[in-house]
């Protein structure tokens, strides 16, 4: 105290006007109102104005300027709505901006993919869809649970990634099963055998406590039934998927019936109709991808292209299964990056 | 007398082919980085520290100009993720510290950060100097160059890229990554200074020659490793094997099969790995998710037997620190200590510690 009123003292003597001297913040910046600053003095120690949160004494980043013989400081970064700030000069009253803790939330999984009640047992992800973005925490695996009919947890059965898979929004969050879990003969395989067993149920389990970007947790826990069913293990055979081929100057949908379910994230953007706009659709269970052209379709062969990325949900892609028994079924390595099918519309 | 002439010869020798060598900064711009996350980090030559940006789907190379020689110090800051928030004006749990890098030559640590969560989220780089002082490394006005991570050619997907680990070898920055869309793990070589041209090679990794079977499970942390004069990476995947890969062998477009030399657990997924010397004997200390901290004795691992069938716990041998607890990074920090990042949701203490 005695060291501030002495610095005080010592910027009273050094500046021409002494009267009542406050801070304020506005714009962005916090201002030293009422005394006169010297453009040499635009730093913590020159000034002794420090900004700090309510936390702890170490001042915040940012940059001193002195305008006009006014001291201003601009933090680095934005200030937090939750968090009390500091900001003081010998010779003023401190300024506090309080924090407001943000009451409630809206954040809540909305969905989880597959949809379907029942999974390959050697599916690969699960996909959950958030409500609101999410904080996107690397303690998340602590919250995520899986547990069979007993409510017995399995044990780690996702791939715990230091970065959590978020998409950009963190809206949805990605979980991996532990791919060494599902490939047959790998020694974690071997080991604590697979995740999912064919025929038994599950439920996958979100703590309420996984907070939002706001730092608030959701509306309530979220809980998905769902029994393991038989692995899958074939590749995807475009030639066996069902086309419903529009007819010209409507705007009908084409439809694309898989016959199988394929993976959620993937449908949402390998299709593409080659010169047409308009939006795709994923339809339920994740078995047809619908195309709605934004103009009415003009007669002629048009072409689909589909990404090689596409998936199914336990990882098998177009004409290359993700887990082959490499002695009995070579596969032959596809190097194209795309798949083309032809439509008609007459 | 002899002797001493021979020395300065040499000296002569590499004062010439320093003077001729280009810093590996030139060819660098200043202007913003565009970082969209700060991720892993790796130094290279020259005070140049390599960012991986998953969000940004690239790797930028800073031109830090921290290349002043320091004596060996040591790092000892209790509640480091406290003083990290109160700097960034914000609190603990806003904050996310993704990465630590030593710089070889300063000693000062480089600290790549989340401010905020979700999708407002800012990356910030920090450096943390020997007196203990937080500084931040502006990336909006900053000598750099950067290159774009090889993407499917056909359409822009939205997917995190997430890049698990960066390392630089011999004008070579090492990229291992996984997409959350597409389940593929990879490692791009990348050679630097940067190329445009060239965004170097896109390598699907296959592990755990465990019988007939193939993987493709993330690289979760890898070092640059010579074993018999020949550069390898050590990777370390999920459930722990540890596996061995020629570098001369990333090429692109090759399909690579690396060789497995040691299980080490289930239920695991390991953290980072640093490589050093002691008593003339080389280790590898490796944090873990499960295990804790595991030194892993890496004295001749050209000569293991691949491991080609499911196995207990078996090739290099290693030992478990029972007393290095709540380890959460480990990185090189000088020949005697490692820089070690410790502590739970209570706090997080950054400190350099002797090498075991």
């Amino acid at each position: 105290m005695i060291a501030r009123l002495t610095l005080a003292a010592l910027l009273v003597c050094s500046t021409a006007v002494a009267a009542s001297v406050s801070i304020e913040y506005k714009d962005g910046a916090f201002r030293v109102v009422g005394m006169t600053f010297r453009p040499e003095q635009a730093s913590a120690e020159a000034s002794g104005f420090i900004v700090h949160t309510e936390a702890s004494k170490d001042p915040v980043f940012g940059t001193y300027a002195v305008e006009n013989g006014q001291l201003t400081f601009r933090p680095r970064f934005p200030l937090a709505p939750d968090v009390t700030y500091v900001a003081g000069i010998g010779g003023a009253s401190d300024l506090i901006i309080p924090g407001h803790k943000s009451s409630g939330s809206a954040a809540q999984v909305v969905k989880m993919y597959p949809s379907s009640p029942v999974i390959p047992s050697n599916e690969l992800k699960l996909y959950l869809i958030f409500s609101a973005p999410m904080q996107g925490r690397e303690d998340i695996w602590q919250k995520i649970h899986l547990v069979d009919s007993n409510g017995t947890p399995a044990y780690l059965p996702f791939v715990t990634l230091e970065q959590p898979l978020w998409n950009r929004d963190y809206t949805r969050l990605t979980l991996l099963f532990d791919p060494g879990r599902i490939k047959r003969g790998v020694k974690p395989n071997v080991d604590l055998g697979p995740v999912l067993v064919e025929g038994k149920h599950y439920t996958l389990i979100i703590d309420k406590d996984v907070k939002d970007a706001t730092g608030q947790p959701m509306v309530e826990p979220f809980r998905h039934d769902f029994i393991a069913g038989a692995a899958e293990r074939r590749g995807i055979d475009p030639k066996a998927w069902k086309v419903t081929e529009p007819h010209s100057g409507t705007t009908e949908p084409l439809v694309i019936d898989f016959g199988r379910p394929l993976d959620y994230a993937l449908l949402g953007d390998v299709f593409q109709v080659a010169g047409v706009p308009g939006t795709g659709m994923i339809g339920a269970g994740e078995t047809e991808w619908r195309f709605q052209p934004s103009q009415p379709w003009t007669a002629g062969t048009h072409q689909l292209i589909v990404d090689m990325a596409l998936e199914d949900q336990a990882g098998n892609r177009i004409g290359r299964p993700f887990d082959v028994d490499t002695m009995t079924a070579p596969v032959e390595r596809i190097t194209a990056t795309t798949f083309t099918l032809p439509f008609r519309v007459n | 007398m002899k002797r001493s002439n021979l020395f300065k010869t040499l000296l002569f020798i590499t004062g010439c082919a320093l003077a001729v060598a280009a810093p590996a900064t030139t060819g660098m711009n200043t202007g913003n980085a565009n970082v969209k996350s700060a991720g892993k980090l790796a130094f290279g030559p020259d005070g140049v520290l390599f960012i991986g940006d998953s969000l940004g789907a690239q790797v930028v190379a800073v031109d830090t100009g921290d290349t002043a020689k320091s004596a060996s110090g040591a790092v000892n800051v209790q509640g480091i993720d406290k003083k990290i928030a109160a700097a960034l004006g914000t609190s603990p749990d806003q904050i996310t510290i993704t990465d630590l890098a030593t710089n070889p030559v300063s000693k000062n640590v480089y600290i790549s950060v989340s401010r905020g969560r979700g999708a407002d989220a800012m990356a910030v780089l920090l450096k943390l100097d020997s007196a203990g002082k937080l500084s931040e490394v502006k990336l909006d006005n900053v000598k750099f160059s950067s290159v774009a991570l090889p993407n499917p050619p056909t359409q822009a997907r939205d997917k995190t890229n997430t890049i698990t680990e960066v390392r630089y070898v011999d004008g070579k920055v090492l990229v291992s990554g996984l997409s959350n869309e597409e389940f593929s793990s990879n490692m791009k070589v990348i050679p630097f200074p940067f190329a445009s041209a060239d965004r170097g090679a896109l390598v699907e990794m296959y592990h755990g020659s465990h019988g007939r079977y193939e993987t493709n499970s993330p690289i979760q942390a890898f070092v640059p490793y010579t074993i018999a004069n020949k550069q390898y990476i050590l990777a370390s995947y999920t459930c722990t094997p540890l596996v061995k890969i020629p570098v001369s062998d990333l090429k692109g477009g090759a399909k690579i099969q690396g060789t497995t030399i040691a299980e080490m657990g289930a239920g695991n997924r390991p953290l980072d790995m640093v490589a050093y010397t002691k008593g003339g004997h080389p280790y590898i200390l490796m944090a873990n998710s499960a295990h804790g901290v595991t030194k892993v004795d890496a004295a001749h691992l050209d000569t293991y037997k691949p491991i080609t069938a499911p196995s207990e716990i078996s090739g290099v041998p290693y030992e478990s620190l029972a007393d290095w607890k709540n380890v959460k990074h480990l990185q090189a920090f000088d020949d005697k200590q490692v820089l070690v990042l410790s502590g739970d949701a209570s706090g997080l203490d950054l400190k350099t510690v002797a090498l075991p």
